[in-house]
């Protein structure tokens, strides 16, 4: 989004860039398929799971056809139009700019260290 | 909040918090990276350790990959540079093949053909993880294993490899140290934690060797967790031998290629101080010959190396760790010692209660086993009354006041325990484990012998693994110029404005024939003097640069421009208070000899009024003297000097002798109170002098009187005041005859020949 943003402004001030959702787990049995999009959805369906898990961690996990089944298909489509915002241009400028010490303060603002990422 | 912003902050807060707290930064505990922490784990667990035989680094990286995410390369990087003698104090991995040198970075062969395990160091960094003593462990990627949050590291802090790491909105960089140095300082924080900074602090030791300019500065950074970098330089030596420098340690993190480019670079420039080509010699070890044209001073070419290349560089230090594996923050280097103590503390106590419990457990079983072997008897009998095998051991339990493990244990003897040694070698085992368990409740119970299993741990690891320091640290290191060596020399410059300059010490020199010797100059190669021309300029002169070209042309050597000629020079030993210039037309300035040294280089310190006038004779004298000044024609006028004004340079100067039309100012003389002579001479070399009381003071810009009778064509040269104890009059134009040889006459008569 930074690079588009750099790049080709007008792009996004047309609102014209959009955001598909890609899977992130899919569950398999001799029926069929189905894709969780969320962590919460996913645990939710947990418990009762019947068939094989995968988690994708990105779209390289996925193969052709699942990513066109999860993706593209009517039942799992899940396209989001990303409305510009001033002050996402300017959070936007702040992160991935220059200056270190805006994205310093935003981290220790905003991070809960406790959570441990990977 | 708007959709896309949202969008921008959760990706930041997952993007910038895994790189800090899963990539860039240490835990201050075991001063590991995620990655390295979890290859390491891998390759421990997967048993690629020193005490089996080597195996492909593939391998290892294989095995790396059951925890590590970051792809193959990555893991192959830090497992060949964890092996590497240059990149790390002490290696974690050892490796056969070549695990690259210091030319350049990566240079490494590709793993298939090289082999890596384990150093004996890990088993103290992996020491009793199996007894659970790291609370904290994390599932891997597929949730398939778990891998450790931080390592048991006891025994060795392994602040001494050292780290840099830029995450995001943070970095980290931290030098490296002296195994030995920073156990002795962990042993002494330890036995007293609130011991001063300044007794813990543990200078810097790269495992590249090197010199530390500035551990003054380094140990405030050190103490206050950021602050200066470490200065570091190569160590170079000189061989006369070959006339070349020989470089044989570098800085922390350069590799030689750089160097080379660099020195590439000032090859082809056109400010190469003197090098006439160099070699990388590289291999085991950095050796880099540069060498040098001739005449170069090589302690010279040295400090330019240091400042134009990577011969001298910087190391940052910015102690930014991760404070139980989770917070990123600044510490400090006693406050990185404590929490390193802290969790050593918490593995050993982990690790003695495991013990423990464990021996209990045993005792527990024996106990057991005594009681029924004492009633062997009775037990066979429940035994063998009981219906199944869990029937037997419910009985036995009941009937000898067992719990289920004792009883499992019993039903589990062997026929042949039942030996009466056999019994005697239980009681035996037991009051062995009774004893190692009084002595785990006394370590931990008491405060001073736990304390003491850590010192032993860190003496061990010291003693086993511990080298001597390699770079070599200075408090503050200043560059001190080369001493150089001072020379005297004199400097003779003739009538051409040619020189020469006469060493002292040297025997002869080839004296200038034909052309007299006009200006003599004395003056050790530290010293400065000062040259003045015919057109009013005042020129610095050092005598060094006369040194370096011990002859030559002034007006070259001082870019004269067409028509100037030297007429005095000045040292400021002589320290004269004023300047007197006397033009070919008769005027006269007096300025401030200081003002006139202030002044700029080649700037005219006086102005003429007439285009064609020019300064014939310049004299330094204190501002009271009388002069006489002289023309050609032999007129002159004496007057007082402390009647004039002290002017600025750049002025026009005020008028001295009313000169006839056809007439030019030849001479002018200061005249003292000890003044008793005039001398003169002329064209024809004709000299005389005549007593001073014949040439009675006049008024300043008077037409004068005439001085010395001349004849058809003959013009005055020079005149001269002698005090009456001169001996020698000595000059230019008069060359160097006795006083007294000269001929004392009248004022208005000839002079003799004396050549």
């Amino acid at each position: 989004m930074a690079a588009l943003y750099y790049l080709a402004p007008q792009f996004i001030e047309e609102g014209r860039l959009c955001w598909l959702h890609a899977p992130l787990y899919s569950v398999k049995n001799k029926q069929n398929t189905s894709y969780y999009f969320t962590d919460e959805d996913f645990n939710k369906i947990r418990s009762k799971i019947k068939g094989e898990v995968s988690r994708f961690k990105g779209i390289g996990s996925m193969s052709a056809d699942q990513m066109a089944e999860s993706m593209f298909t009517d039942e799992y489509q899940h396209l989001e139009i990303i409305e510009p915002n001033d002050k996402a241009f300017i959070l936007l400028q702040e992160l991935m700019g220059p200056d270190v010490q805006p994205r310093k303060d935003f981290i220790f603002k905003n991070i809960d260290f406790s959570l441990i990422r990977e | 909040m708007g959709k896309m912003e949202e969008i921008i902050k959760e990706s930041m807060i997952q993007y910038s918090g895994a790189v800090i707290q899963s990539r860039a930064l240490v835990d201050v505990r075991d001063f590991m990276k995620p990655s390295a922490r979890q290859i390491f784990y891998c390759m421990y667990t997967d048993k690629f350790t020193h005490d089996k035989p080597f195996k492909k680094t593939l391998k290892s990286i294989g095995s790396a990959m059951r925890l590590y995410v970051h792809g193959n390369s990555s893991a192959e990087g830090i497992i060949m540079r964890s092996s590497q003698k240059f990149a790390m104090r002490l290696p974690y991995v050892e490796t056969e093949g070549s695990s690259g040198n210091l030319t350049s970075s990566g240079n490494w062969a590709a793993p298939r053909y090289t082999s890596a395990r384990l150093s004996e160091i890990c088993e103290y960094l992996f020491k009793n993880i199996q007894k659970n003593t790291i609370s904290e462990w994390r599932d891997n990627y597929d949730d398939t294993e778990q891998y450790p949050m931080v390592l048991p590291t006891v025994g060795i802090y392994p602040i001494i490899n050292g780290t840099s790491g830029i995450a995001t909105g943070l970095a980290s960089s931290i030098p490296q140290f002296n195994l030995i140095e920073v156990n002795n300082a962990l042993i002494k924080l330890l036995q007293n934690p609130n011991i001063l900074d300044e007794e813990i602090i543990v200078k810097p030791d790269f495992c590249t060797g090197g010199i530390l300019l500035n551990w003054n500065e380094v140990k405030e950074s050190l103490k206050y967790g950021t602050g200066a970098s470490c200065k570091l330089r190569s160590v170079i030596n000189y061989d006369s031998k070959e006339n070349c420098l020989i470089i044989t340690e570098i800085p922390y993190g350069v590799y030689t290629e750089t160097i080379c480019n660099q020195l590439e670079e000032i090859l082809n420039g056109e400010n190469n101080p003197g090098i006439d080509r160099f070699n990388d010699l590289t291999g085991k070890e950095p050796l880099i010959k540069i060498y040098l044209n001739r005449k170069v001073d090589p302690e010279k070419i040295k400090q330019f190396l240091y400042k134009n290349t990577s011969l001298q560089y910087y190391f940052g230090i910015n102690m930014t760790m991760l404070d139980q594996g989770r917070f990123p923050k600044v510490f400090t280097w006693k406050e990185a010692l404590q929490a390193h103590i802290d969790h050593e503390k918490e593995v050993y106590r982990k690790g003695f209660e495991f013990d423990l419990a464990k021996i209990e457990h045993r005792i527990h079983i024996i106990d057991g086993l005594l009681i029924c072997l004492a009633k062997i008897d009775e037990v066979i009998s429940v035994i063998k009354n009981s219906q199944s095998t869990s029937a037997a051991s419910l009985n036995l339990q009941h009937n000898f006041l067992l719990d289920e493990e004792q009883a499992k244990a019993v039903l589990a003897i062997k026929l042949a325990s039942l030996a009466k040694l056999e019994v005697e070698k239980l009681e035996q085992e037991k009051i062995n484990l009774t004893q190692e368990a009084n002595r785990l409740i006394i370590i931990l119970n008491n405060e001073n012998e736990f304390n003491q299993q850590l010192i032993n741990g860190w003496n061990e690891v010291s003693k086993k693994f511990g080298d001597p320091r390699r770079t070599i640290v200075y408090d503050n290191y200043t560059d001190e110029e080369p001493p150089k060596e001072i020379k005297n020399i004199t400097i003779y410059i003739n009538t051409k404005d040619k020189y020469v300059v006469k060493d002292k010490g040297k025997s002869k020199i080839r004296v200038y024939k034909k052309d007299k010797v006009k200006f003599v100059m004395s003056g050790t190669t530290e010293e400065k003097f000062y040259v003045f021309t015919n057109l009013g300029k005042c020129y610095k002169a050092a005598f060094e640069s006369f040194s370096l070209e011990p002859e030559g042309d002034i007006a070259a050597k001082l870019g004269y421009v067409d028509n100037e000629h030297t007429i005095a020079i000045y040292h400021p030993f002589e320290q004269s208070k004023t300047v007197f210039f006397v033009t070919k037309l008769g005027m006269i300035n007096k300025i401030d000899t200081e003002e006139i040294l202030k002044t700029k280089k080649n700037k005219e310190v006086l102005t003429f009024k007439d285009v064609h006038d020019e300064v014939v004779k310049i004299l330094f004298g204190n501002g009271n003297e009388d002069i006489m000044i002289a023309t050609k024609q032999a007129i002159g006028v004496h007057f007082e000097t402390s009647t004039l004004r002290t002017l600025k340079p750049g002025s026009k100067g005020v008028l001295g002798i009313k000169i006839a039309l056809d007439d030019e100012v030849a001479s002018a003389t200061l005249i003292t109170s000890e003044t008793a002579f005039i001398a003169s001479t002329t064209s024809d070399a004709l000299v005389k002098k005549t007593s001073i009381e014949e040439y009675p003071a006049q008024g300043r810009g008077t037409k004068g009187r005439i001085i010395h009778k001349l004849n058809e064509g003959e013009q005055l040269v020079d005149i001269i005041a002698l005090a009456a104890d001169d001996n020698y009059c000595c000059s230019e134009n008069f060359g160097e005859i006795e006083t007294e040889n000269i001929p004392e006459v009248s004022r208005n008569s000839k002079g003799t020949k004396i050549f």
